[in-house]
Parts: C-alpha cells; sequence; structure tokens
C-alpha cells in the first residue's frame, strides 16, 4: 500500500462499498418522495444500497486477524467509534434489507415503505459519515485527524452512490434493450426482473437495424419509451454536479491544510500529490474520479433537449457513472495508504 | 498504583540486551517485538553520532490503544498497565493505528526462527502462549511481577540504564528519578501521559 499503514486493501475496499452502498440507497430511498417521474431511481438505489454494504462488510471480516471471533464485537459495546459502526451498519443492513426483500417481493405499503425509507435513510447518513470518522478520530495519524475527512467521505459516498445508479440505470437498458421481451426475463433472473418494470426503454435510436421499419413497430416503442427513466438519470447528473464540486474544494482544502501543517501530516500529503501516489491521485481521484464526471455532466446539462434523447443520456451516465466510482475506490486507497502514524517522530 | 519505568539514555550503550531478553522471556514470535531500540543519526559530518532510544509499551494514562478497542481485549489494569486479553482480540488492528508509539504488534504468523530446522524444542513450548491473528504488546512482564521480580528487560540491561517500579509511590526509585531529574516523556503533546520516561542527562547532572 505503500508509505505506512497499518490497514491494506481490504479495508478501503470496505470504505469504499460501505460509502456507496449508503449513498446508493439515498438515492433510492430520496427518489421514493419525489413523484413517478423519479420512480425509475428508487428500485436501483434500494436494490444496491444492502448488498453493497455487506459485501464491505464481508470484506472487513476477512480483514481480522481471527474473523470467527467477530461476535465480540457485537457482545460488549465500547465507546471505541468502531463500536458505534458495527451499531449504525447492522440496523442499517437490517433496515435496507427489509426494504429490499419488500421490494423484491413487491409487497408493504406505501406508508411502510417511506418509513423504512427514512429509517434507514438516517442510518445510511451514519454509515457514510462513519466510515470517515473511523479514520478521523485517530489521534495518531495526523492525516486522518481532522474534521473534513467525514465531510469529504460523505460527498464521495454520496456521489458514488449515484455513480452505482447511473450505471445500474444505463446498464439494465442494454440488458433489455427493446421492448417486447417478457420471455427472456426468466433467463436474466429475479433481479434483473425485478429492475426490468421500471426500465423499459427502446435500444438506442441508430439509423441502422433499431430504427422501426413499420409504423406499427413504430407505435410499439414509441409505447415503451420511458421518459421518466431518462429525465432520471438526467437528475442524477444535475445532483451530482455540485456534490463533486463540493469534493473537489474538500479535498484541495484538506490537502492545502495538512499540507501547511508542521506534522507528519505534511508528509502524508506530499505522498499523494507528489510522491509514491501521485499517479493514481492526480489521473484516478482528480481526473477520472472528479473532473471527468463534473465535464460529461456539465456537458450534459448543457445539451438537454428533453428525455426523447433517452439513449445518449444513459450511455453518458454509465460513463459518469464507472469514473464516480474508480474514483471513490481509489480516494479510499489514497487515504488509508497515506494513513502516516506519528510514531515516525520517535 | 500505577508501575512504570524510567529509562536512562545517559547510560544506554545500544547493546539490544532488552529487546532480546524480552524476546527470550516471552518467546515472542519472529517479527515480533514488545521491545526494541530505535537507532538514528545525529549531527553533521564529520561530527556525527548514532543516538539509540530504547522503546516499549508506554502504558500510556489515556491510552489510544483501549479507547478504540471495540471488544474490550485492550484495557488499562488498576496496576496502571495496559494489557490484552488475546482472547477477545478479533485482531481488527484499530489499537495499532491508534497507538503513537508504534508499540503494538500484529501477530500475522507463528514460524520457527530458522524455518529449515523447523520448530526448536523452546518455540515449541513457548509459542503455546500466543495466537495467530491477534495484537500483542510488552505487559511489564506480568508473569514476572507474579514471582516479585522486575521486568526482563529492567533485569537484564548491563548498563543499569532501565528503573522499574510505582510512579505513585514518591519514594519509589523511578518517582524519585523522574522528580529529580529532567524525565521526560515521548510525545507529550499527544496527551497519553505515558508511564514510561526517559532521562536524557547522566545521573550526575541533578536539576
Amino acid at each position: 500500500m505503500g508509505l505506512h499503514s497499518v490497514w491494506g486493501p481490504l479495508i478501503a475496499w470496505y470504505l469504499f462499498l460501505a460509502g456507496t452502498g449508503a449513498g446508493a440507497y439515498l438515492v433510492g430511498a430520496v427518489a421514493g418522495f419525489l413523484g413517478e417521474r423519479y420512480r425509475p431511481l428508487v428500485k436501483p438505489g434500494v436494490l444496491l444500497g444492502a448488498p453493497l454494504v455487506a459485501i464491505g462488510c464481508v470484506l472487513l471480516l476477512f480483514d481480522l486477524g481471527v474473523p470467527t471471533r467477530f461476535l465480540m464485537a457485537f457482545l460488549q459495546p465500547q465507546t471505541s467509534m468502531m463500536s458505534v459502526g458495527v451499531i449504525i451498519i447492522s440496523c442499517f443492513i437490517v433496515l435496507s434489507g427489509v426494504h429490499w426483500i419488500l421490494t423484491v417481493t413487491k409487497k408493504g405499503s406505501e406508508k411502510l415503505l417511506r418509513g423504512l425509507s427514512i429509517a434507514a435513510g438516517v442510518f445510511a447518513v451514519g454509515t457514510a459519515v462513519y466510515t470517515g470518522l473511523l479514520l478521523a478520530l485517530v489521534q495518531a495519524v495526523p492525516f486522518w485527524n481532522q474534521p473534513l475527512l467525514p465531510v469529504l467521505f460523505l460527498f464521495s459516498a454520496l456521489s458514488t452512490g449515484i455513480g452505482a445508479v447511473f450505471v445500474a440505470v444505463g446498464v439494465m437498458r442494454r440488458v433489455r434493450p427493446a421492448a417486447p421481451a417478457k420471455t427472456k426475463l426468466a433467463a436474466t433472473g429475479a433481479g434483473v426482473a425485478v429492475l426490468d418494470d421500471d426500465m423499459a426503454v427502446p435500444a438506442a435510436p441508430t439509423r441502422s437495424a433499431a430504427v422501426p421499419r413499420t409504423a406499427e413497430q413504430s407505435a410499439v416503442v414509441a409505447q415503451e419509451v420511458d421518459e421518466n427513466v431518462v429525465a432520471s438519470a438526467h437528475a442524477l447528473g444535475v445532483v451530482d454536479l455540485p456534490i463533486v464540486v463540493a469534493e473537489l474544494l474538500v479535498l484541495f482544502s484538506m490537502m492545502f491544510i495538512m499540507g501547511s501543517s508542521h506534522s507528519v501530516a505534511a508528509l502524508s500529503v506530499d505522498f499523494l500529490l507528489a510522491g509514491g501516489f501521485a499517479l493514481p491521485f492526480w489521473l484516478g481521484i482528480v481526473l477520472v474520479g472528479l473532473v471527468v464526471p463534473a465535464v460529461l455532466e456539465i456537458v450534459s446539462l448543457a445539451r438537454w433537449h428533453g428525455a426523447q434523447y433517452g439513449a445518449r443520456v444513459l450511455d453518458a451516465g454509465v460513463i459518469t457513472g464507472l469514473c464516480l466510482l474508480v474514483g471513490g475506490v481509489m480516494l479510499r486507497f489514497a487515504v488509508v495508504a497515506a494513513g502516516l502514524n506519528i510514531a515516525v517522530l520517535m | 498504583m500505577r508501575y512504570g519505568m524510567v529509562i536512562d539514555l545517559a547510560r544506554c550503550t545500544g547493546c539490544h540486551a532488552c529487546a532480546m531478553a524480552c524476546k527470550a522471556q516471552h518467546g515472542t514470535p519472529p517479527g515480533v517485538w514488545w521491545s526494541k531500540v530505535l537507532e538514528s543519526e545525529t549531527g553533521t559530518y564529520p561530527n556525527v553520532r548514532i543516538v539509540y532510544e530504547p522503546v516499549l509499551c508506554m502504558h500510556c494514562e489515556n491510552a489510544p490503544c483501549a479507547q478504540v478497542c471495540p471488544t474490550g481485549a485492550t484495557y488499562k489494569g488498576e496496576d496502571g498497565v495496559v494489557d490484552v486479553d488475546y482472547d477477545k482480540c478479533i485482531g481488527c488492528r484499530y489499537c495499532e493505528a491508534a497507538c503513537p508509539y508504534d508499540a503494538r504488534n500484529f501477530v500475522e504468523k507463528i514460524e520457527p526462527g530458522f524455518p529449515e530446522y523447523g520448530f526448536n524444542p523452546y518455540e515449541e513450548v513457548m509459542y503455546q502462549g500466543h495466537q495467530v491473528g491477534v495484537v500483542e504488546k510488552c505487559n511489564f512482564c506480568k508473569d514476572a511481577r507474579a514471582n516479585g521480580e522486575e521486568p526482563a528487560c529492567v533485569r537484564t540491561c548491563p548498563a543499569y540504564a532501565r528503573h522499574f517500579g510505582d510512579l505513585d509511590d514518591p519514594s519509589s526509585e523511578v518517582a524519585q528519578l523522574v522528580a529529580d531529574y529532567d524525565a521526560y516523556q515521548l510525545l507529550p503533546e499527544q496527551g497519553t501521559n505515558p508511564s514510561v520516561y526517559y532521562m536524557a542527562k547522566s545521573r550526575s547532572v541533578r536539576k
């Protein structure tokens, strides 16, 4: 991992997955309150949230020296931030897990789902902030020990959560391109089938095959166009843009403040900006993770002519989403790897 | 009761006997050092010298390791000694990140000191007391103290650079050394209030 850090790649992935899962769930939960227009975001968000966080927890489990003893963390809760995190993440997984099951089985009243969204949403925010607090409370690692870190991780969690939903919305369209394909659903699995109901969008209107040949086919396609899906993807970009800009500001504020400190944190910053991690930092986090998504979102915003240009919006969304996710992973790796302990001063 | 140690750097010759005595006493696996001697260079050529700094767990009053432990495996005892209950340790390594003194050792694996010869009889006995996947550290020789002995590093030091006792007892040697000399703690700005003190000057220089 370079430099000196007690924790390795599994923890970086855990921090990323917990943040992204929490962010994705928040997208779904919030969209649930925004009416029919943004309904297509609810299922991807809710279905991604709990599994991503759960996968992250499995990785965390494998990172333990004695994984079989993990129950110890539940038996005697301590004042440690890790104990607080165990409780927050457990609550999130249980609540969003119930929401997941109700979504897949299409059960649960609107009232119940809204209540769950609020409750699990609170724990989702808690999960995202906790991943930053876990590190920020380590006084012996000056680069972590700063109030901006949980803020950065919260923004990154929201942004990568949006990225995951971006990808899901775009990919679902590819999995089931043209409309009357109900018969294929069995083969693509239950999860896909569930997502599919809101994802009925025809293939990109290219000049060749996809152009409907008869009036009848035309009507079928027009019927299957769900402008709400496209409008939802567009909305994701609109919401993500200020988050990405804020993330850039927080990231560089952190670097300036820590870089000018007379502490080992300055060594951490040097490691990220100009040392062993410089390439992943500038290329992965800044360019791919923040600048490219911001530019794509600005372009997409400037050229928005309405939901009828669906395919392009969705394709741009997939690329934007993938960039956001890559940047999010790299950010966690960078922060974990740069965690230089003050013990080097001894 | 607050067990503590005073290390007289003017007497330390950098022989590493403390580190070896510690390994022998506890039979720690390769790579695990509860007690060690840091070496650094000082001065500018040609006037340079090596500075030795023996370090171990500082048994902090405000122990960050105990504060971040999610299971209570690391705890501070009534005698001021910070210790680890291996059976409760899940190996999350949060304590290792939180310790400003690099005093904590994660046991990644237990293997013979000379792998080509397998475990020797001493290792076979001593490794029974260790577990893979947990975090270990100095406990001021809990077992030796139970037998009325001082910690191994203190007993072994050929330069008599290490002193051990109850810092809360004003008549103890350690308390008097701390009071009489400019004894200092490492990284005091961390607010940990360590129980290990260092004397930079020779004992002949009184305050």
